[in-house]
Formats: C-alpha cells, sequence, structure tokens
C-alpha cells in the first residue's frame, strides 16, 4: 500500500473512529448513570432532561420512580415534539419496569411524549398527578392490582388534553377524573368502564362531557356503565 | 337517574364536579347542588398551564 493509499483510509476511518468514541463515551455515561443496571432509585432522575439525549444502556427496575420524567422533553415548551419514549426504548434495547414502585407521582409530570409505554403498577397505590400537564397521546398500559386497594388518583390525569388512547388490566378501585382528556377513544373509554371495580359505593368517575355520546352509545360501554353504576359509581360528565 | 346542571352552573357533592350526574346505585340528587361557573373556576384555581401546554 502507498503511503497516499495509507493516508486515504485514515481518513476515510476517521468520522467511524470518532463515532465509535463517542458511541462507547456514552454508554460509559450511562451505565455509570444506570450503576451498571444495579440502580433502582430514579426519583427525579430526568427531571428536565431534553429527549435528544436519553440513551439508556441497561433496563430500568425502579423502586422510586416519583417525578423520574417530570418536564422530560418539555421544559419551557421546546422539546422534540416527535419524541417518542417507548420507541427510543425499544431502539436502546431497555425496558421500563416500575413493578417495585408503590408510588409514581408525578412520574410523567409535564412530559413530551407520543406515547408511554406498558407501566406495570400493581404494586402502586398512589399515582397523584402521575401525568398531569403531561403532552402525550397514548399510554400503552397501565396495570392495577387485582383488587383495586387504597389507590389514590387524585389528579393523575390532571390537563392531560391531548390523551387518546389508555389501556387498563387489573381494577380502578377508587374515584377517578379523566375529564381533561376529551379525545379518549371508544376502545380507552370500554377499557376504563370495564376496570371499574364492583365496589364503587360512594365513588365516581369523572368524563369529558365529549365522552358522554360515547359512553351512552357504545353496547360494550353502555354495559360496564350499567354494571359500574349498578355497583354504586356514580358518572360525573364535567 | 340523571342530574343536570343549569346553564352556566355546574353540579358538586364538594368533591366531584359535572355538567351531568349519573347517579350510580345508592347516591341521591340530593347530595348535590349547583355552583356558579366563576365559582367553579375559583376551585379548581391553580390548574395553569405555565408552559401553555396547547402546542401544536
Amino acid at each position: 500500500m502507498t503511503i497516499a493509499d495509507k493516508l486515504r483510509l485514515i481518513a476515510s476511518n476517521v468520522q467511524k473512529v470518532f463515532d465509535s468514541g463517542k458511541k462507547e463515551e456514552r454508554a460509559a455515561f450511562w451505565d455509570g448513570l444506570q450503576e451498571n443496571g444495579n440502580r433502582v432509585n430514579y426519583a427525579n432522575a430526568f427531571y428536565k432532561w431534553s429527549g435528544d439525549i436519553f440513551y439508556p444502556t441497561r433496563n430500568f427496575n425502579c423502586t422510586q420512580a416519583n417525578s423520574m420524567f417530570q418536564f422530560f422533553n418539555q421544559y419551557g415548551g421546546t422539546g422534540n415534539p416527535n419524541f417518542d419514549l417507548s420507541t427510543r426504548l425499544t431502539e436502546c434495547g431497555v425496558t421500563l419496569n416500575f413493578g417495585g414502585c408503590s408510588s409514581l407521582t408525578s412520574t410523567f409530570y409535564y412530559v413530551r411524549s407520543t406515547s408511554v409505554p406498558e407501566i406495570d403498577a400493581r404494586k402502586c397505590t398512589n399515582f397523584s398527578t402521575m401525568f398531569a400537564y403531561a403532552y402525550i397521546e397514548t399510554i400503552e398500559k397501565i396495570i392495577l392490582n387485582d383488587t383495586g386497594a387504597s389507590q389514590n388518583f387524585t389528579n393523575m390525569f390532571q390537563n392531560c388534553s391531548r390523551l387518546k388512547n389508555i389501556t387498563f388490566e387489573g381494577i380502578i378501585g377508587n374515584s377517578m377524573d379523566v375529564h381533561w382528556a376529551s379525545q379518549l377513544t371508544v376502545e380507552s373509554l370500554r377499557s376504563i368502564l370495564k376496570a371499574l371495580s364492583t365496589n364503587g359505593s360512594g365513588k365516581a368517575i369523572t368524563f369529558a362531557t365529549a365522552s358522554r355520546a360515547i359512553i351512552e352509545s357504545d353496547t360494550e360501554c353502555i354495559q360496564y356503565a350499567t354494571a359500574a353504576k349498578s355497583a354504586g359509581w356514580t358518572f360525573a360528565y364535567n | 337517574m340523571k342530574i343536570y346542571a343549569s346553564e352556566g352552573t355546574r353540579l358538586t357533592n364538594g368533591v366531584i364536579f359535572g355538567k351531568v350526574i349519573d347517579l350510580g346505585a345508592g347516591d341521591s340528587p340530593d347530595n348535590y347542588h349547583e355552583i356558579s361557573e366563576t365559582e367553579y373556576q375559583k376551585i379548581i384555581g391553580g390548574d395553569v398551564d405555565e408552559f401553555n401546554n396547547d402546542l401544536p
């Protein structure tokens, strides 16, 4: 190989070497941040972070996640409007596991993301302001416990006006207000209604006025709503 | 049984609010009273989106 050829080869690899170095540096940063996968306390971990720098390398196995993504990708309204947390986690090959959390207060407060992945909330009882002011269209699934015991849903969806799609598994055992989410699909409404506890005495589910037409005309919604009202749930349309 | 708020008011039992309340078994219209829209906005005041969440 001539010297010129060698120099051309070196020049052609400069970008690859640079990118590789950057990738290694980034991986080292994330390994440190996530304590090589051993970190479990993620409270406030990504407060005001931009989605553009979010490249985790390890699964999140959280026992504490209050305000974990508070103001994530949203602070000041300048967040990347196309950012999707679910997609980014998949791209990074990592999962977000809240199975160890008893509280998810403000976990996604003011987050801007097209969607949020499945949330195992079976151990959680405190959901207050969990998605308050979140700029989210889809919450893939929230898995609640099978009893509905001791749940606090205060302002869980406060000002969640962009929310269209949500699926629940498990039992909604306490009053919940989703009236800010006026664009909920019929499938989402069915899911909420189906999840309402068979003990609804003294409890209320509040929907947007816009949802009432769907709930009172869709056959499945009517079936679930009738059962819920018989069980004591009061429906408010606000 | 459904109860309806008059124009410009909302119904409340002190905890929940609505323009229409569809009472569950065991609930009663006597538990609800009307409040003006102004009163309602005062009660929920603080529901301010400081970052103007009405983004495109």
